[in-house]
């Protein structure tokens, strides 16, 4: 049994798939592509794969990852190949890689993602940056209600690193935020929610105006799951 | 607007190119009419008598026949099956390939639309659908293939297709599922030796409660078969079980209804013996009968609202007495389904006062609208009552004369007298022709892989 990583995009209309879709398009994509899939046992057999954490409904993914067994080696190139035909519009595989026996899954090779947000364009700069300092480093404890379930979120705590960039024309500027994966992580949603206001902006979350650029493992360095180094924010 | 009469691509394939040329809106027509099986509505004129009831029609071209005669594909090894169709991304309803296993079903239940004019029997051959199910699994990724025919289990080879077929899908681990099971120990057994059976409910239909009312309807099942099927069930792993039944049946009584009463508690205690003591699951779930066109109970109107509810709350009480779930359909939308079914084409104007009052996706309960509905009946100065509960006579003019599926009006005739006398009536595939017309009619046979069991 060999098993990979797939790297792939999920981008335009496919963004808009919710994890649960995506799951579904993947495994009946494998299944056409003919590769030679590893089955659980039991009345409901279904094939081995995992995901990295989900994107939220709207949300663009420039380098997720998926990790599948087959039950036999393949050249990468043909692989990719065979299921890159299966896959819609906005899905796409950029690389693939066979992982050493033993590696740790892909849920445990992550710990922080970037995300990238193109800010409304109704504030200036200087206006974006003053708001941006008090999320990151006020001394007023910001909190965000999540309304399913009303659980509380300290804004800041999941909250590694964030750099505006001024971009011009119609998205402004941009945010980049590196967030840690954790339970008292609050959810992207919470920190732009919290954001706007600061900035005085009346606009509200925009799922489709989010970009995860990348994912990562930070343990002093920063690590994507294809085992290479990353500077903070290199792509 | 253009109708095709069952099996479009019989008739679609050849003019299907010419459609998009420049022709005029009429001469289109006028070419389609030409084709065996369309239906060209506005070529024929309907006269309606003063009791509300179709008088005649006409066809109003010289070149055409009195009536539209469907078409049929007699060998269905080489008519077309769609292997590769869309995958939705999103969840939809039916998350399976499907594969026709044969057309067509001559058990004659005499309540059932399909049974009568999807007939003769035309099974495909284990070869095709080997080939056919290869293709979906390939083309689909579909983690389930269902056999969805009428009743599948009466295919006559299952024996040299069931263990190929389950080897084709061994590789890929897809599961082969049955949309319903016939009531009987051998199909449940089957059922369970299918790859991917889930262990959960088992569906069961035995439609009524008493065999005096199952033979009316046509129904060839008996209470030692439901027992017998029950008890395999619980052999086989199933832990809960579904039993359908139809309430305001032609010629049901008091007696009948707690007939369903009587089977649900023997079921109950075939289940428990079975199981050692154990309870076994019981939900059951009654709609209400819906007089269909084509079929021996096309002259019996349905039962009025009120009695019907008053039906399912009776059942409801003695099902739940013994400690089973009872479920019914909602018995508006039944009273609209039988409004419609039975309809002529004046029920144009209804449908559309609907659509226009914002009615859409009536199916889903938390949609529909009955009032709107109402009201639209009334704004097309129609009764829905008229076209529901009304029992025909049978020598009038049936809105649905002008299509012809090939069932001789003596065989539904023949059929509903003796449904009255609480006569059977055999299946036509073992062997005797019931002489319901359909085969001399267009030439063809019953088409069985093998002969009769
Ligand atoms: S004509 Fe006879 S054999 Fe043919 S479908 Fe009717 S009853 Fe069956």
């Amino acid at each position: 049994m060999v098993e990979y990583r797939i790297e792939y995009s999920k981008t335009g209309r496919a963004r808009w798939l919710s994890h649960l879709e995506l799951v579904r398009t993947f495994t009946r994509a494998l299944r056409r592509s003919g590769l030679p899939l590893v089955f659980s046992r039991g009345f409901n057999p279904h094939p081995r794969l995992s995901y990295c954490p989900s994107l939220g409904v709207g949300v663009a993914g420039l380098r997720e990852y998926l990790d599948v067994d087959l039950a036999a080696a393949m050249p990468l190139s043909e692989g990719r190949a065979s299921l890159g035909r299966q896959l819609p519009p906005g899905l796409e595989i950029g690389c693939l890689m066979e992982l050493p026996p033993e590696a740790p899954g892909i849920g445990k090779t992550v710990n922080c993602a970037w995300y990238r947000l193109a800010l409304p364009p109704e504030q200036t700069v200087d206006t974006w940056q003053q708001a941006i300092d008090r999320l990151v480093c006020g001394s007023d404890p910001l909190y965000y209600k999540r309304p399913k379930d009303g659980k509380l979120f300290d804004v800041r705590s999941g909250l590694a690193v964030c750099r505006l960039t001024e971009v011009g024309g119609k998205m402004s500027s941009v945010l980049d935020l590196l967030v840690d994966f954790g339970e008292a992580t609050a959810p992207l949603r919470g920190i732009v929610e919290t954001l706007l206001p600061l900035a005085e902006t009346a606009g509200s979350y925009e799922p489709a105006r989010v970009t995860r650029m990348a994912l990562l493992h930070q343990n002093g360095g920063l690590v994507n799951p294809l085992g290479e180094r990353k500077q903070l924010w290199e792509t | 607007m253009l109708s095709v009469i069952r099996q479009a691509k019989e008739s679609a394939g050849a003019p299907g190119a010419r459609l998009r040329a420049r022709w005029s809106r009429r001469r289109l027509l006028e070419k389609l009419a030409g084709i065996p099986g369309v239906y060209i509505p506005s070529f024929y004129s309907v006269e309606y008598n003063k009791n509300g009831g179709v008088q005649s029609f006409t066809a109003l071209r010289p070149e055409l026949q009195s009536c539209v005669r469907r078409r049929l594909a007699p060998d269905l090894n080489d008519a077309f099956f769609p292997t590769a169709p869309v995958v939705p991304l999103a969840e939809a309803v039916h998350e399976r390939g499907m594969l026709e296993v044969f057309r067509g079903c001559t058990r004659g239940c005499r309540f059932c639309q399909a049974g009568m004019i999807y007939r003769p029997v035309r099974e495909r051959d284990p070869r095709t659908l080997l080939r056919q199910a290869r293709e979906i699994i390939d083309k689909t990724g579909y983690e389930d293939i269902s056999l969805v025919s009428l009743s599948s289990l009466d295919y006559s080879d299952l024996d040299g297709l069931l263990p190929a077929l389950g080897d084709q899908c061994t590789l890929s681990r897809t599961g082969i599922s049955l949309p319903s099971l016939r009531v009987d120990s051998f199909s449940v057994g089957v059922a369970q030796k299918l790859p991917g059976g889930r262990r959960t409910s088992l569906t069961l239909a035995p439609e009524a409660g008493t065999q005096r009312l199952r033979d009316v309807i046509n129904k060839g099942v008996t209470e030692a078969d439901l027992l017998e099927a029950v008890a395999a069930a619980v052999a086989a792993g199933w832990s809960a079980i579904k039993l359908y039944f139809m309430v305001g049946l032609p010629t049901e009584t008091q007696a009948d209804l707690e007939g369903i009463g009587d089977l649900v508690r023997k079921a109950q205690r075939a289940g428990r013996s079975a199981r050692g003591g154990k309870k076994l699951r019981f939900s059951i779930s009654a709609s209400s009968f819906v007089p269909k066109a084509h079929t021996p109970f096309q002259w019996e109107g349905q039962l009025p609202r009120q009695q019907l509810t008053e039906s399912h709350a009776f059942l409801r009480d003695l099902v739940k007495s013994s400690g089973a779930d009872y479920h019914w359909h909602d018995i508006k939308t039944s009273f609209l389904e039988a409004s419609l079914a039975r309809g002529d084409r004046r029920l144009a104007e209804v449908l559309f006062e609907a659509w226009r009052r914002g009615c859409r996706f009536d199916g889903w309960t938390e949609h529909f609208n009955f009032d709107l509905w109402q009201d639209s009946f009334r704004a097309a100065g129609l009764d829905p009552e008229f076209y529901a509960g009304r029992r025909l006579s049978y020598d009038e003019v049936l809105p649905w004369d002008l299509i012809d599926v090939g069932i001789d009006r003596e065989f539904l005739v023949r059929e509903h007298r003796r449904a009255l006398a609480g006569v059977a009536t055999a299946d036509c595939r073992l062997g005797s022709c019931e002489g319901c017309g359909v085969c001399p009619s267009f030439g063809v046979e019953p088409r069985l892989v093998k002969a009769s069991r």
